[in-house]
């Protein structure tokens, strides 16, 4: 089995750095320096991670999202850092054969293989929207996070529900973590997420051995902790008042703030204004389209995408809280006015005693 | 007879499960069923929706194919709307589109399919110096067809992704390789029938060439989607807007979502893909298929591509008024529009059908069925037009076993996720074969003109044909044949982009930088009730997307996808789908292990999650 | 004849209270609902850079709107403070565990429906209804204070307004949903305060009782003691 010594030297890192980056870690994870020989062998006889990577009700964009990742190379995260030992959309082998594959590497490495989620089980029909091997997906998650060491829930199908979860959810799919409610879940939401989020969370897992400090929602706080509005490069045109008022108009052109086209930036938790996408190529504001805030919770059934303000269900109209907000102001005072003259002919001819 | 499962049929997108009834004296495949085994809902989920966020929610059908189901709706709604979108957003979603199909089809080869064909096994025997030389060979044999390729734009000062072909390259991936089968992880390698003799149909130098490119490849396949990330902002899932695309245009200012160093990043790429194609996935595949059709007579697979393929066109060369209206048909360079029958029995004996803008909307023509997918309709015997399309869940469990505990599936009964779409009552297959075969047919018969494109496509077959030395008839309608078409497509693709490229810049020169026609953005600008009709030609086949917009809203969306034609399920009158007929079409040499038929069904290239939406 | 007396109800304390949260609420919607559409641009045409301090920009009604968030804050913790000193800062504790409390909520609700006479009813100092009212609003108030510093928090997830406040953008499913919450209780905060001045101003035409200025001296006029004066001891 390849070690992580071994795997480090396959890509030319020296004995030397390779005893700095023990003594590293070593003080990372807390330990005290005497334990840095410890930790040394553990790193030259330690196999590399074993991942188990499983698909539920999904579009496979967050597999996509993934090999697209720069630094590091998908092929070097794949290959050389870490074991994946099964994943129906890269899998050589098929059928019953991967399936058995799947339980074996579990028993192999029960306790400390990680299970990749990708997708989310759908609840309706006795999870019958969503089948492996002739069985619910629902089944297949519990039976694959039984022996896993941490989940990591890939997108925001698996983190909160997605596109299928949206109304009126007609499989009722649910996020991973309301079906699995005793391990550690990492959650790297997204519509993807970002190649190089992912692939990091898979370097701190690998390279620390351990979990990355994640929010109160479950994310690792690294690429979570910030709103896209708080990093994006349009908002000194947001402070300043200036906006793209309509797509396309001369304020487009500039690559002012798409506010007032709906952009959900500030709403959003994701890296998309630091990181972006693709090694730092774009992000959607940068496209010229405002964020959907696809990294966040239910933001498919907080549309319409184009509006600031979510329409209220007013039969037969488009509006917002702001129109009918006006509206029942008008209506307050009116009723005001009218009531108060009512009041007045009511009282009048009573004399006070 | 046997009953073979395979479930999960992996290296593709989605959930699919099939079974195959085979004579064990002959390896023949008596019967064949296909299953999708999933469903999301996606076109009742978009119900009662603006219609200018539907993109959004179709583009989550997939992230394979990501961003068509965003462009055929926004085609959709803006056919039903009336909206007519400029020429810069008709160059950059031509581009964004092609981009996916250079992509897509690579992802394919390389990372689905490859191990169908190659095996890190047989490439660590494989000597290094041999596989080398084979490699420069490769490059001079199969160089016939970038000859005549064209560049539009001439800028490339010289190919920047060229395949390596030295025996140190090849030695050193050779030990890698060799590293990892001993570490005992093989990860993704892992627990396949390596053992299978379709392994030894090539040369082991051909695999370490194929193993080589997979890892390779999938260094390079992101650069191929650089363009949908300058123009969408990322990639999966770019950005739209119905009435254009939101990338404005400004060539004074660098805030500008493009401008001329947005536009060199896009040309750069789009050279990336062109190379990729030309100088990799090309001499691959016709390396492959060489010696499985001409050494092994492997001609398996061909099933419904023998008998009836479909097509609807794609690549509007400029803006159009709309695809019900017909006009969408006029202005496409790309008309693989059409139904050819019988081409496995020759050009001339193939039967050529048209099909336009208004067949489309004739209530006839186009149908799904689902008398035996897990839906419901009032009658079943019936298909029903997608503009009066139902989307009923209606699960009724296998043959045997329990209902989440499965045996065998119920072929008799309902079996699948997958809706059987229907041409005239008849199963058609989609995809890039079908393309090819369609506009061969149409130019080599005289139904058309050829456009620039379309004379492209048929010499890169002409091309083919002679490096194989095998009439079209013969290799094409195969499982060898449709992964020698998507190849072509792919190539096709990117030299397209360079048109596209250079049409952009000569519209931004004469001064034309719009990008999105707002003029019915707002919802009040919208008569009341509206249909619309939007079509494209996906990496997989044929996409369809019908609507029914009122008072604003969503009524009724329905989506008639490339796998759901392929993999369907069987209709009333028996017809079956294109992976049923493939997998007839095979006969298997070990019928527990049988590698022959993932090949075929893999060379659909099946998106599940597409396919049932 | 009888004549009116005087009685002293509102402490100085409350009554600056209620002037500084009328004067912050209003500078809290009109910047509010700029920023929720902010429909006036001052700053076309500008470098963005140099915009800051030349017009009405966002980043300066923004600032206006959480400095003047601030003194909300400071004034409702002023405020509950000053309740729990003093008793007679308890008046809009709706006392619901008491019968009086429905039999009069009828009476008012009579009255205000035009059924009754409004002298018909048993004097007080505060209706039931009322009370009720301003205790909601005490809750509107709260509620937009805690989404609002969990909006502003939010900024900084770790930081110090982030940690008090910040658990309310996950309840409320998200910080668009909690964006859309904020949004439409500041209506209803507005809709309150036209209804609020109506029916001061109604209480003051009917009864006579000095209402209006009541908030500003602390007085006002009954022509017997008020069956809740009580309360105030
Ligand atoms: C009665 C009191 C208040 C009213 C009527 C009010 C009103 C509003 C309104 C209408 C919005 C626009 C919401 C949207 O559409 O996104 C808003 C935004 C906001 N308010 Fe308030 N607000 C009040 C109190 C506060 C307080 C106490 C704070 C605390 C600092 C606060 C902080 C914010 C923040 C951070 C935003 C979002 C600004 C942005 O997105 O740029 N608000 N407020
Ligand atoms: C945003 C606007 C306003 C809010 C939120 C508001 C809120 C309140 C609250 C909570 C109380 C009860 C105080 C207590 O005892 O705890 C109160 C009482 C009172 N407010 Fe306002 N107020 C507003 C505007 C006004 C205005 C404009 C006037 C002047 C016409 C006014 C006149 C009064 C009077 C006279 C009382 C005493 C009523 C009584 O004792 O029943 N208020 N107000
Ligand atoms: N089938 C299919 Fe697609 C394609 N190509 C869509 O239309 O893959 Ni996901
Ligand atoms: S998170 Fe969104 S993009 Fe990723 S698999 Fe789910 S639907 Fe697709
Ligand atoms: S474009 Fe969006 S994220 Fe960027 S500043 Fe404007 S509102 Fe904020
Ligand atoms: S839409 Fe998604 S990709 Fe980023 S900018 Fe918004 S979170
Ligand atoms: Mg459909």
């Amino acid at each position: 089995m390849e070690t992580f010594w071994e795997a480090f030297k396959r890509h030319g890192v020296s004995r030397r750095d390779f005893m700095k980056f023990a003594v590293t870690i070593t003080g990372m994870m807390g330990l005290a320096p005497t334990m840095v020989p410890k930790v040394v062998r553990a790193m030259e006889s330690k196999p590399r991670v074993p991942v188990i990577w499983i698909h539920g009700l999904e579009c496979t964009c967050c597999s996509e999202s993934f090999i697209r990742s720069a630094t590091p190379l998908a092929s070097d995260v794949v290959l050389s850092m870490i074991s994946l030992e099964y994943d129906d959309t890269l899998s050589a082998a098929a059928g019953d054969a991967v399936e058995e594959h799947r339980k074996k590497i579990m028993k192999d490495y029960w306790g400390n293989y990680i299970l990749a989620v990708e997708g989310n089980p759908p609840l309706g029909e006795e999870g019958m929207y969503c089948i492996i091997n002739g069985k619910p997906f629902v089944e297949h998650l519990k039976e694959s996070a039984e022996g896993a060491k941490a989940i990591i829930s890939w997108g925001s199908c698996a983190s909160w529900g997605c596109v299928q979860a949206a109304k009126p959810n007609p499989t009722t799919a649910v996020p991973v973590h309301k079906v699995i409610t005793d391990k550690p879940i990492i959650k790297v939401p997204g519509c993807p997420p970002i190649a190089e989020v992912m692939t990091g969370v898979i370097m701190y897992m690998v390279l620390f051995d351990r979990i990355p400090p994640l929010d109160s929602q479950g994310r690792p706080k690294m690429f979570y902790g910030n709103r896209i509005h708080d990093t994006c490069y349009r908002r000194a045109f947001f402070n300043a008042g200036q906006f793209v008022e309509r797509f396309d108009d001369e304020a487009a052109k500039k690559g002012w703030c798409l506010y007032k086209v709906g952009c959900r930036g500030p709403t959003t938790y994701n890296q998309c204004g630091s990181m972006r996408w693709y090694n730092g190529l774009s992000y959607p504001i940068q496209s010229g389209h405002g964020c959907i805030g696809c990294a966040e919770d239910n933001f498919w059934d907080n549309g319409p995408f184009y509006e600031r303000l979510t329409n209220i269900p007013v039969p037969k109209q488009e509006s917002n809280a702001d129109k009918v907000g006006a509206v029942a102001a008008a209506a307050a005072v009116g009723g005001a006015i009218v009531h108060g003259i009512a009041t007045k002919i009511r009282n009048s001819g009573k004399k006070e005693e | 007879m046997k009953r073979v499962v395979v479930d999960p049929v992996t290296r593709i997108e989605g959930h699919l499960r099939i079974e195959i009834m085979v004579d064990e004296a002959t390896g023949q495949i008596k019967d064949a069923v296909s299953c999708g085994t999933m469903f999301r809902g996606i076109e009742l989920i978009v119900r009662d929706r603006d219609p200018r966020d539907v993109w959004a929610f179709t583009q989550r059908i997939c992230g394979v194919c990501t961003s068509i189901h965003a462009q055929v709706s926004l085609r959709a709604v803006e056919d039903a709307l009336g909206i007519v979108i400029p020429k810069n957003a008709n160059y950059i979603r031509n581009i964004m589109y092609g981009s996916l199909q250079v992509h897509d089809h690579v992802v394919h080869f390389y990372h689905l399919h490859a191990l169908d064909w190659v095996s890190p096994v047989e490439a660590l025997k494989a000597d290094p110096v041999k596989t080398a030389a084979l490699q420069n060979v490769l490059l001079e044999k199969y160089a016939a067809l970038n000859e005549f390729m064209p560049d539009f734009l001439g800028r490339r000062a010289y190919p920047r992704k060229f395949p390596k072909a030295t025996p140190g390259y090849f030695r050193d991936f050779q030990k890698r390789v060799k590293k990892l089968v001993e570490s005992g992880q093989l990860g993704i390698f892992a627990a396949h029938w390596w053992d299978h003799p379709d392994y030894q149909m090539l040369p082991p130098e051909v695999h370490l060439i194929g193993v080589a490119h997979y890892l390779n490849m999938l260094d390079v396949q992101r650069e191929l989607f650089v363009p949908q990330v300058v123009f969408g902002g990322k990639n999966p899932h770019p950005h739209y807007i119905v009435g254009g695309v939101n990338c404005s245009i400004s060539m004074d200012d660098m805030n500008a979502p493009v401008n001329a160093e947005r536009l060199a990043v896009v040309e750069d790429a789009i050279y990336t893909q062109v190379e990729a194609c030309d100088l990799f996935y090309l001499p691959d595949i016709l390396a492959i298929s060489d010696i499985y059709l001409n050494k092994h007579g492997w001609f398996y697979g061909g099933g419904l591509s023998k008998k009836r393929v479909i097509g609807y066109g794609d690549y509007p060369d400029e803006p159009y008024t709309g695809i019900k209206n017909g006009d969408y048909h006029k202005k496409i360079l790309w008309r693989s529009n059409g139904v050819v029958e019988n081409f496995y029995e020759g050009l001339d004996k193939a039967k050529f059908h048209n099909l336009e803008g208004k067949d489309f909307a004739n209530p006839d023509i186009i149908q799904e069925f689902v008398t035996h997918s897990w839906y419901k309709y009032p009658d079943e015997s019936k298909g029903r037009h997608p503009w009066d399309g139902i989307t009923e869940p209606n699960y009724t469990g296998p043959k045997e076993g329990t209902k989440t505990h499965w045996k065998y599936l119920d072929e008799e009964g309902k079996y699948s996720w997958i809706k059987a779409p229907r041409w005239k009552g008849k199963p058609c297959e989609v995809g890039p074969l079908a393309r090819y075969i369609i506009v061969y047919t149409k130019v080599k018969q005289g139904h058309v003109k050829p456009t620039w494109l379309e004379e492209l496509m048929v010499k890169q077959v002409d091309a083919v044909s002679q490096i194989l030395n095998l009439p079209p008839e013969k290799w094409m309608p195969s499982t060898v044949g449709r992964t020698i078409a998507r190849a072509l497509e792919a190539q096709a693709a990117a030299h397209a982009n360079l048109y596209w490229m250079k049409k952009l810049y000569a519209n931004i020169k004469a001064g034309d930088t719009s990008v999105a026609n707002m003029e019915k953005w707002e919802p009040s600008t919208w008569s009341k009730q509206a249909k619309g009709i939007g079509l494209t030609e996906a990496p997989r086949g044929s996409l369809g997307h019908w609507c029914i917009i009122e008072n604003g809203k969503v009524k009724n969306y329905q989506c008639v996808v490339p796998t759901t034609w392929n993999g369907g399920a069987r209709d009333p009158m028996g017809g079956q789908g294109a992976f049923e007929e493939c997998m007839k079409d095979t006969v298997v040499k070990i019928p527990e292990k049988p590698v022959e038929v993932l090949k075929g069904i893999r060379s659909f290239d099946p998106c599940l999650a597409c396919s049932t939406h | 004849m009888k004549e009116y007396k005087r009685f002293y109800i509102f402490s100085p304390s409350l009554r600056i209270w209620h002037w500084i949260n009328f004067l912050s609420i209003m500078v809290l919607f009109a910047t509010g609902i700029y920023i929720g559409n902010p429909f006036f641009i001052g700053s076309q045409g500008v470098e963005a850079a140099l915009v800051h301090g030349q017009s009405l920009t966002m980043g300066l009604i923004r600032e206006v709107h959480f400095i003047a968030g601030y003194i909300l804050l400071a004034s409702f913790i002023f405020r509950m403070l000053i309740a729990l000193i003093d008793g007679r800062d308890r008046l809009f504790i709706p006392k619901v565990w008491k019968s009086e409390f429905w039999s009069r909520l009828g009476e008012t609700l009579q009255e205000y429906a035009l059924v009754k006479d409004s002298s018909e009813g048993s004097l007080q100092i505060r209706n039931p209804l009322a009370r009720t009212a301003y205790f909601l609003v005490y809750i509107a108030i709260l509620f937009m204070i805690i989404t609002g510093f969990g909006m502003y928090g939010m900024s900084d997830p770790s930081g110090f307004w982030a940690s008090i406040f910040g658990w309310v953008v996950w309840s409320l499913g998200g910080e668009f949903p909690t964006h859309m919450w904020h949004h439409w209780v500041a209506w209803l905060i507005i809709l309150f305060a036209i209804v609020h001045v109506y029916l001061v101003i109604r209480e003051d035409f009917t009864k006579k009782t000095g209402e209006v200025s009541s908030m500003f001296n602390g007085y006002k006029f009954f022509k017997k003691e008020p069956a809740d004066l009580k309360e105030l001891k």
